[in-house]
């Protein structure tokens, strides 16, 4: 007769620790983002406020500094799904023979971790013929290369999923030209897994620093370089910080639950598989 | 009908002309960085070849030899202290009903995107020198924290890296546990194997590639992990990442062929890291069917 623990003391400790020491920073930087007056040596602030909220909206560099994020990453996830969507379809349905050596490229970002790429990046690109160091192109481009594992992980699984070889043969058995099959039956197919990929991407850009800063330096300044400087209370100062890392935590946070809603109905009543 | 269906040998110049931006990209700023990096570590401010002069100099000096000490004991003590509560709350993630279980993993992965800035923001707010919790523990326990710790220091980084390495190490080592089907622990417990027995012979084995795995994502992460500590630390902490910053934030004179050096020193950890986390990859999906 199967013996099955009931549920003790040592499971409750571990649950209890886990949420614990992963919501004291997230609180701590929401507590100090309301702070008014808080005198040093008591432990919490004396008085609260929506000021520094008011003012975050605002803030022309604050609102600069998020339409600088979110540009930057929208148009290199943009660039990212067209140029893996066609690649993700035509290596699974024509050049299978080539998909490990797109597996292992799609590796190569783990291997070169900001700070190493940044200076690869660098050393090549600050001399003619392609200059492009200090310049927006740069950062545009190696954002779109260090999103493409995520996203032709995601589509190709997708694809996978969907058996995209059977959906070609159906389209075109019933007449349908490479074109219409692509962009009527597979890529409809697909959004869900766009969808996702696109999300996580972009909350991903949205908190990368290092490119941004070593690449561009203080030139092109977004949300992550603002929320630096806060931490030293440059610029913007430390209350505006917390309050712009809270903004920053609620846009990533409701992004991830789209993908969550969006992977659990796709698969059904299942478990909700882990996308990473 | 004579509708070709699959385009035959002669016809896939359209498919690969359509994988080109992808390669080019990939060839573009991946690969080449990368090629530079190896072969101007071999170089001198000059362009010549100085074959391993650069590495020599960079491991002579104390002061990249403690760094690559200090990055490759944190990332390791991180990955360790991440892989075991990594298992525990998986463990304990499995015991769950199916609600409490998706509400934690959804908190997990929540939490794993607070990395970087915030985090040290709310590290410093915690536990800087008039944090919540530096405050709290002298006026109601009267310790004095910063006698022994610093979040700035090694021991408040060192808990930062904690922090990011929890929901990863958490999120990677669930699934291996869910190999573990409940009827093989039921069946085994029927045929008399005791608890001990079965996680000896069958559970801890079918883990370990799975939890090496993770410990090899983990390591190659904190290996990598250059904001957190950056931000902590005012870009002043003594680790591989932030060294090789500094040569392009300009304090220092950029000696390229030493940042190469130091920079493919770190890549050869990242390597040795992915190959085994690939070689533990493949063992797992022998389970997975």
């Amino acid at each position: 007769m199967a013996k099955v623990k009931k549920f003790g003391v040592i499971e409750i400790l571990v649950i209890v620790f886990f949420i614990t020491y992963l919501s004291l920073p997230i609180i701590g930087v929401l507590i100090f983002s309301f702070e008014d007056k808080w005198e040093v040596g008591s432990i919490f602030p004396s008085s609260l406020t929506l000021k520094w909220y008011i003012k975050a909206f605002t803030h022309r560099d604050i609102l600069l500094a998020m339409y600088r994020s979110m540009v930057a990453s929208s148009v290199s996830i943009l660039i990212g799904l067209l140029i893996v969507l066609p690649t993700a379809y035509v290596v699974k349905q024509y050049l299978k023979s080539i998909e490990p050596i797109v597996r292992f490229l799609t590796l190569f970002p783990y291997v070169l971790p900001g700070v190493t790429l940044a200076l690869g990046l660098i050393e090549i690109y600050s001399k003619p013929p392609l200059s492009i160091a200090g310049t927006l192109y740069l950062l545009i481009f190696s954002y779109v290369s260090i999103s493409l594992p995520l996203l032709y992980y995601t589509i190709s699984n997708s694809m996978q999923a969907i058996d995209v070889k059977t959906l070609t043969e159906a389209s075109q058995s019933l007449g349908a030209g490479i074109r219409d099959t692509f962009f009527r039956v597979i890529l409809p197919n697909v959004a869900p897994g766009i969808t996702s990929a696109s999300l996580l991407t972009f909350s991903g850009l949205l908190g990368e620093y290092t490119l941004v800063n070593l690449l561009l330096g203080a030139r092109f300044k977004t949300l992550q370089i603002y929320l630096y400087r806060a931490i030293n209370a440059e610029d913007i100062g430390a209350n505006m910080g917390s309050v712009l890392t809270i903004l920053y935590f609620i846009m990533v946070t409701i992004a991830s639950f789209i993908v969550i809603k969006i992977v659990h109905r796709a698969l059904g009543e299942s478990e909700i598989s882990i996308m990473r | 009908m004579k509708r070709n269906i699959y385009l035959n040998v002669g016809n896939k110049i359209l498919p690969f002309l359509l994988t080109l931006p992808f390669f080019t990209i990939c060839f573009m700023f991946l690969l080449l960085p990368a090629f530079k990096l190896i072969l101007g570590s071999f170089t001198n401010l000059e362009g010549e070849f100085v074959g391993f002069s650069n590495y020599y100099a960079v491991l002579a000096r104390r002061y990249y030899r403690q760094a690559f000490i200090n990055s490759l004991s944190i990332s390791f003590i991180s990955s360790i202290a991440g892989v075991i509560i990594g298992i525990l709350a998986s463990y304990t993630l499995t015991r769950l009903s199916e609600k409490y279980k998706s509400l934690l993993l959804i908190f997990t992965s929540i939490t794993s995107n607070f990395a970087g800035v915030p985090l040290a923001f709310g590290f410093i707010i915690l536990l800087g020198t008039n944090g919540i919790i530096t405050t709290l523990l002298m006026k109601v326990f009267k310790i004095n924290l910063y006698q022994h710790f610093s979040v700035f220091s090694v021991s408040g980084v060192a808990l930062a890296y904690l922090y990011f390495q929890i929901p990863l190490a958490t999120l990677l080592i669930y699934p291996s546990f869910f190999a573990i089907k409940k009827e093989w622990f039921e069946a085994s417990l029927s045929l008399g194997a005791s608890r001990f027995t079965f996680w000896k012979t069958i559970g801890i084995p079918i883990l370990t590639p799975g939890v090496l795995a993770a410990f090899m994502i983990l390591f190659a992460n904190a290996l990598g992990a250059y904001v957190t500590p950056a931000a902590l630390t005012n870009n002043t902490f003594n680790i591989i990442t932030i060294k090789l910053s500094h040569f392009l934030i300009g304090e220092v004179t950029p000696d390229f062929g030493k940042a190469n050096a130091l920079a493919v020193m770190l890549g050869i950890f990242m390597v040795i890291s992915v190959v085994i986390y690939q070689k533990m990859n493949r063992r797992m999906s022998l389970w997975q069917k």
